[in-house]
């Protein structure tokens, strides 16, 4: 068996980048050598991955707005959807029913006075800082996701989701305010962190009904 | 260009170009500004476009532009901050693994940002190496550099 290529080589190979006679030696040394035969198959595999990718992503619908408004001066887009008061209002029905567990008390309850120590430990607006910065990814590229899949799912059903999405993030937002202000209050920062991982389980949710088999 | 072809335009290009920016910087936000970005450039060049025979492959060159200059930019002001060694961690994986595209989605958004470039102009938007060289200001070597060790990354995050 004649030597192993550069890995490099088996990419050239596989991207049609060697020439005629480079190619007849790598092919000459893959019909004798399995474990450079498995490298290459596990690179076209990949590729194939890579080209099954869909070619587009919906991007927010807020975008076209904003591009119009810095260019045609078109505040709308044409033929924007008219969303009747009355499922306007059960969307909000159903984002209220989702949070309602997240927010039974009104976020400006009185507070705890702060604890013996409190000052040593990270306070609990700065955990909360955190873990929002560290949950933003994961928020935006389920949204992404969801927004490039969201005609799979029935428009009401779509809506829904986005509406719900919009209350709890309008809540966490909130929360945050407070916490702004009362940066060691913790049943504010527990309750926004439970929001948190609220708002990431409804975008799962959402992702894995738009991810269904039609 | 007016603006019915102008939205006709955006209309028939801004999934691409989203794409194309989100899978750029795996970042959801900076790829919604992206995509804005590169159609208020489109307005203002409109003029260029006239002759232009395909509009989608040119549409989509401003794209990779645009979003490289963010990622040059981005680059430069991390440096100024933050120790080299840091910017692979600055773009932690998003924790979903939802099906199979999911867990590939998540990978690439997971690369470091240069291998990430290299692959996804050469491997997902089909540029050759020679063009990508000249969009990155790099060596045809380094892009390739960067697209094999991206392709290992990935096999190795999606465990083959």
């Amino acid at each position: 068996m004649s030597a192993h290529p550069a890995p490099e080589r088996l990419h050239d190979l596989v991207d049609g980048r060697l020439s005629n006679d480079e190619t007849r030696d790598v092919a000459r040394h893959l019909e004798t050598c399995e474990a450079c035969r498995d490298e290459v198959e596990a690179i076209r595999l990949l590729l194939l991955r890579l080209e099954r990718l869909p070619r587009e992503v919906a991007p927010p619908s807020r975008i076209w707005p904003q591009v119009a408004s810095r260019t045609v001066e078109r505040p709308h887009p044409r033929g924007i959807r008219w969303i009747p008061a009355v499922a306007a209002a059960g969307l909000v029905l159903i984002a209220g029913l989702w949070i309602g567990g997240a927010f039974r008390r009104p976020i400006h309850a009185p507070l705890p006075p702060p604890s013996p120590g409190a000052e040593a430990a990270a306070r609990p607006a700065e955990v909360i800082a955190g873990l929002q910065a560290e949950s933003a990814r994961a928020t935006d590229h389920l949204l992404a996701v969801f927004q490039a899949r969201r005609d799979r799912l029935p428009p009401d059903v779509a809506a829904a989701f986005e509406e719900s999405d919009r209350s709890v993030a309008r809540a966490i937002a909130e929360v945050e305010r407070a916490l702004d202000r009362h940066p060691d209050d913790r049943r504010l920062a527990e309750r926004a962190a439970r929001t948190i991982r609220q708002r990431i389980a409804l975008l799962e949710r959402a992702v894995r009904m738009a991810s269904r088999p039609l | 260009m007016d603006a019915d072809e102008f939205h006709h335009l955006y209309r028939s290009e801004a999934g691409r170009v989203f794409a194309l920016c989100l899978r750029l910087t795996a970042d959801a936000e900076a790829a919604g500004e992206l995509t804005q970005e590169v159609f208020v450039h489109l307005w203002r060049k409109r003029g260029a476009m006239d002759g232009v025979e395909n509009r989608g492959a040119w549409v989509r060159r401003v794209a990779v532009n645009v979003a490289l200059n963010r990622l040059r930019s981005e680059r430069r002001r991390l440096r100024r901050v933050a120790p080299v060694e840091d910017l692979e961690r600055l773009a932690p994986p998003p924790r979903v693994t939802t099906d199979q595209t999911l867990a590939l989605e998540a990978a690439i958004g997971a690369l470091p940002p240069g291998a990430r470039a290299a692959l996804v102009m050469h491997d997902i938007e089909g540029y050759k190496i020679e063009e990508i060289a000249t969009m990155t200001g790099t060596t045809g070597g380094s892009v390739k550099s960067q697209l094999h060790r991206a392709r290992g990354l990935l096999r190795k995050a999606l465990g083959r």
